[in-house]
């Protein structure tokens, strides 16, 4: 397995005209150090529109390694640092020529080479950056967890199912230690592969519909008894969580029970021949909500699980699509961190056979959905709700509409109503944010 | 399939460079290393540096004394190759001995050029650490050095001797200084910087005409009819690839050992690398014998690889140098003549800069005191990146334009990879 380390993010394009803070926190950091010039330098061009800065990428395979006469350059196996070592360091300046990426500082009048060495774990730059472009990621956890899938490849899902690479997602995120939860409905293909094989190296336990939250609720206390912390991990559809398995997630979400419930919300029962659920919008095809005739679909409003939730109090809520990964890594990140209460994920997974799109438009689909705020990207996080991925320029809901069959029969003035509920919805997100707690 | 026994013929950049690709590249293979020197690998680039007491000669070992067990190879001192069999596989040593080989890298450098009327008068040349221990011994208690030559060693070693307090006098054979790398205004700037430092620079002078040992020291006449008279005399006339193992073994020489991009000689199973070959150049792809470092490093990487059974090919030489002398940085990569191309230069704030263009990519560049990332030039250079109307803008912000062309060029060739 290939090693990973922590790194330097630097968001291109966002500084500020002029800026120089990274640079001079730099100088400064290096002088109390005993060392000289800089590790991060900024460039402004105006003209261009290009204001950005850049340092050392800590390569896997430097070039200025190869050429340093005297072996004063080391990439360190610990924490992936290329360093100087300046009793060897020769001030040549070969490194300086052969790096690509003007990561080796080396100017006139220096008398060693100096480059970025991430202030040993504690960048400087990062908190200096007005705007918060540099950003310290602390991938390596993270990043060799995500090389863990403990799924088989290959699996008895729809082709191009956006709920496989959910799964997968999560539950590399999630790491060791955790067992996996499950009911009837498509994702539990994942448990059981095709009958003859196991699909998953992990504990993985599918109930019936109406005991997932209790029998997590039973799993995670008796490791607690026994003094191991362990993780939890439900991954339903939303027949299960908004329907039929309702009750018992209220009730444990009013318990506060140590577990993590993420719904895969396809709107709908996809796995039994597209009936509509709760979770079904407002207009939607299903063969339960037909569209013949004068009938237009669904005629309730699709019920709000994340914001019920979120009303329970728990620690965590949040809402993720697969098609914004970082996004949905950080919520399972926080959500995995969480030690004394419940978090759920509501993750909006568009269904190819019930929604009617094209096989590769899964992600386009999520995009629409996140683009026309049909789906907001928020969080709940103890008492504080929060927009994680706010639409600059939301595209109106007929962008989304026009996308899937299920909505094919709108008229111009259906999809007018259809965009009241999605305002209406984001308007009632946005007073939450602005309030201290619910 | 049973072991191949690969020898390396010495223990330079090329060397190292080549035995840690071998290994990368899975060959596990025994491996032997043979060096004529006492000394464990370092790099003939450091020690101007150890002369000038920046670095000790015990901190400029190129690789850590585990270097060889790590790599599983057999690091042999004192032992010269003097000649090649390739039809029977075999190199022979000076003590008569001889020894098998199925895979030979040749990577025995170069040596420096001395005039015999200067060697008959005592100078010394300046290339290996023994030069270097020599040097340092006749230095003492003396105090005017004349150095015969106007390269980059010669330069370096006028600055790190002016600099520990020696007087020193730099006689240029021809009307130019650094003329592998500058042009004729940056070597008259660089000149003119000696000059404030307390270094002479002497132009024009020819080459040695009559030289004698004058007590401990040396007096020369040289042809252009002038005289110096000093307490030691160095000469720094450059280097000429070390070739005598290959000759009458049917390898063909040039100048230096001919290579095709693989780093193969003209004969089965025998490769070489570094400062010996003469390999492709990368702004021409004809062949040229360019001793640098880098060339040496990226080479041994190319012969290594494909020593070990893989297919790598030599993207060709590009010539650049770093010259660090008093307080001041000269850098120069690739071209400098300009033989029908565009040149551009800015002589802004004291500083420097000279871009040479052929068609819409950069070819060559060179600095003096400028603020630019000399490595994001060189990525221009060799990955032809053009440069369209930005060329005023490059030449007056080389670091800030610079870094932008690279980045842009970067980021369209990530796009047109996924698409």
């Amino acid at each position: 397995m290939r090693t990973y380390y922590d790194t330097l993010s630097i968001e291109e394009n966002t500084c500020p005209p002029g800026c120089k803070a990274c640079s001079e926190v730099c100088a400064v950091a290096k002088h109390e150090r005993g060392g000289d010039g800089y590790g991060i330098r900024e460039l402004h061009l105006a003209e261009v529109g290009a204001h950005l800065a850049y340092t050392c990428n800590q390569c896997s395979e430097p070039a200025c390694l190869d050429v340093c006469p005297t072996g004063a350059l080391a990439k360190s196996p610990k924490d992936g640092v290329v360093r100087v070592e300046t009793k060897k360091c020769l001030g040549c300046g070969l490194c300086h020529m052969a790096c690509p990426y003007g990561g080796i500082d080396f100017h006139a009048g220096s008398k060693r080479a100096s480059k970025c060495d991430l202030c040993e774990g504690d960048p400087k730059c990062v908190d200096a950056c007005p705007v918060k472009a540099i950003r310290f990621l602390k991938t390596k956890s993270i990043v060799e967890h995500l090389h863990k899938d403990p799924f088989l490849s290959g699996s008895s899902l729809c082709i191009g199912c956006p709920a496989e690479t959910a799964i997968r997602f999560v539950m590399r995120a999630m790491g060791e230690d955790t067992f996996l939860f499950g009911g009837p409905g498509c994702a539990v293909n994942m448990f059981n592969g095709l009958g003859t094989r196991a699909m998953v190296s992990i504990p993985a336990h599918a109930s019936n519909m109406t005991s997932v939250p209790s029998t997590m609720t039973g799993v995670k206390r008796y490791y607690r008894k026994m003094g191991k912390d362990v993780r939890c991990v439900a991954f339903v559809g939303d027949g299960l969580a908004s329907d039929v398995g309702f009750q018992p997630l209220s009730g444990a979400a009013e318990r506060n029970e140590n577990i993590i419930f993420v719904c895969y919300d396809n709107e709908g029962y996809m796995n039994t021949g597209v009936q509509r659920s709760s979770t079904s919008p407002f207009l939607g095809w299903t063969t339960t909500t037909p569209t013949m005739g004068r009938r237009k679909g669904k005629l309730m409003h699709s019920k709000n699980v994340p914001l019920i939730m979120a009303a329970h109090g728990i620690p965590y809520v949040a809402t993720a699509v697969v098609s914004q990964p970082e996004d949905f890594l950080m919520k399972l990140m926080k959500a995995k961190e969480i030690k004394d209460g419940m978090s759920y994920i509501h993750i909006l997974s568009p269904c190819i056979l019930g929604w009617g799109y094209a096989i590769p438009a899964s992600l386009d689909v999520c995009r629409a959905a996140v683009e026309t705020n049909y789906f907001p990207l928020w969080e709940y996080e103890r008492g504080q709700f929060r927009i994680t991925h706010e639409v600059k320029n939301p595209k109106p809901v007929a962008d989304y509409a026009r996308l899937l069959k299920k909505f094919a029969h709108l008229s111009e003035e259906d999809v007018g109503a259809l965009q009241k509920v999605v305002d209406e919805r984001l308007k009632q997100l946005k007073a939450l944010t602005g309030m201290a707690c619910l | 399939m049973a072991k191949r026994k690969q020898v390396i013929v010495g223990s330079g950049t090329a060397a190292v460079s080549a035995l840690r690709q071998l290994r990368a590249a899975g060959c596990d293979d025994e491996v032997v290393v043979l060096t004529m020197e006492k000394h464990a690998p370092y790099s003939p680039m450091s020690l101007p540096y150890v002369l000038l007491g920046k670095v000790g000669p015990q901190d400029i070992g190129m690789v850590t004394d585990d270097f060889f067990d790590r790599m599983a190879a057999t690091f042999v001192r004192e032992r010269k190759v003097i000649s090649v069999e390739p039809a029977a596989h075999r190199i022979s040593y000076g003590d008569g001995k001889s020894e098998r080989y199925d895979r030979l890298l040749i990577a025995t450098g170069s040596d420096p050029i001395v005039p015999l009327k200067l060697k008959a008068a005592g100078a010394l040349g300046f290339h290996v650490m023994d030069d270097c221990i020599a040097l340092e011994s006749e230095l003492t208690g003396t105090r005017r050095v004349a150095i015969v030559g106007a390269g980059l060693v010669a330069m370096e070693l006028a600055a790190a001797l002016s600099e520990r307090g020696h007087e020193v006098i730099v006689i240029a054979p021809r009307e130019r200084i650094l003329r592998s790398a500058f042009d004729e205004e940056a070597g008259g700037r660089i000149i003119d910087l000696f000059t404030a430092s307390g270094v002479r620079v002497n132009m024009k002078w020819g080459e040695a005409a009559e030289a004698e040992r004058r007590g401990a020291g040396a007096r020369v006449r040289f042809s252009g009819g002038n005289e110096i008279e000093a307490d030691v005399l160095l000469a720094c006339l450059g280097v000429k690839p070390r070739t005598a193992l290959v000759e009458r073994s049917g390898i063909e020489v040039d100048v230096g050992i001919t290579v095709d991009r693989r780093m193969r000689t003209t004969v089965p199973d025998v490769f070489a690398a570094g400062d010996c070959v003469e390999a492709a150049d990368f702004l021409t792809g004809k062949r040229a014998v360019n001793p640098i470092l880098p060339s040496a490093a990226d080479q041994g990487k190319v012969a290594g690889a494909n020593m070990a059974g893989k297919n790598s090919a030599y993207e060709g030489s590009l010539p650049m140098n770093a010259f660090n002398f008093f307080d001041h940085l000269a850098l120069s990569i690739g071209k400098v003549a300009a033989g029908g191309d565009e040149v551009l230069i800015d002589r802004r704030n004291g500083s420097y800069a000279r871009l040479v263009f052929t068609g819409d990519a950069l070819a060559g560049a060179s600095f003096l005191d400028a603020d630019v990332d000399a490595g994001v030039i060189r990525n221009l250079i060799r990955k032809k990146i053009p440069v369209g109307k930005y060329r005023e803008d490059l030449l007056r912000s080389p670091r800030e334009v610079g870094y932008w062309l690279m980045n842009e060029a970067e980021k369209r060739q990530t796009v047109s990879k996924e698409e």
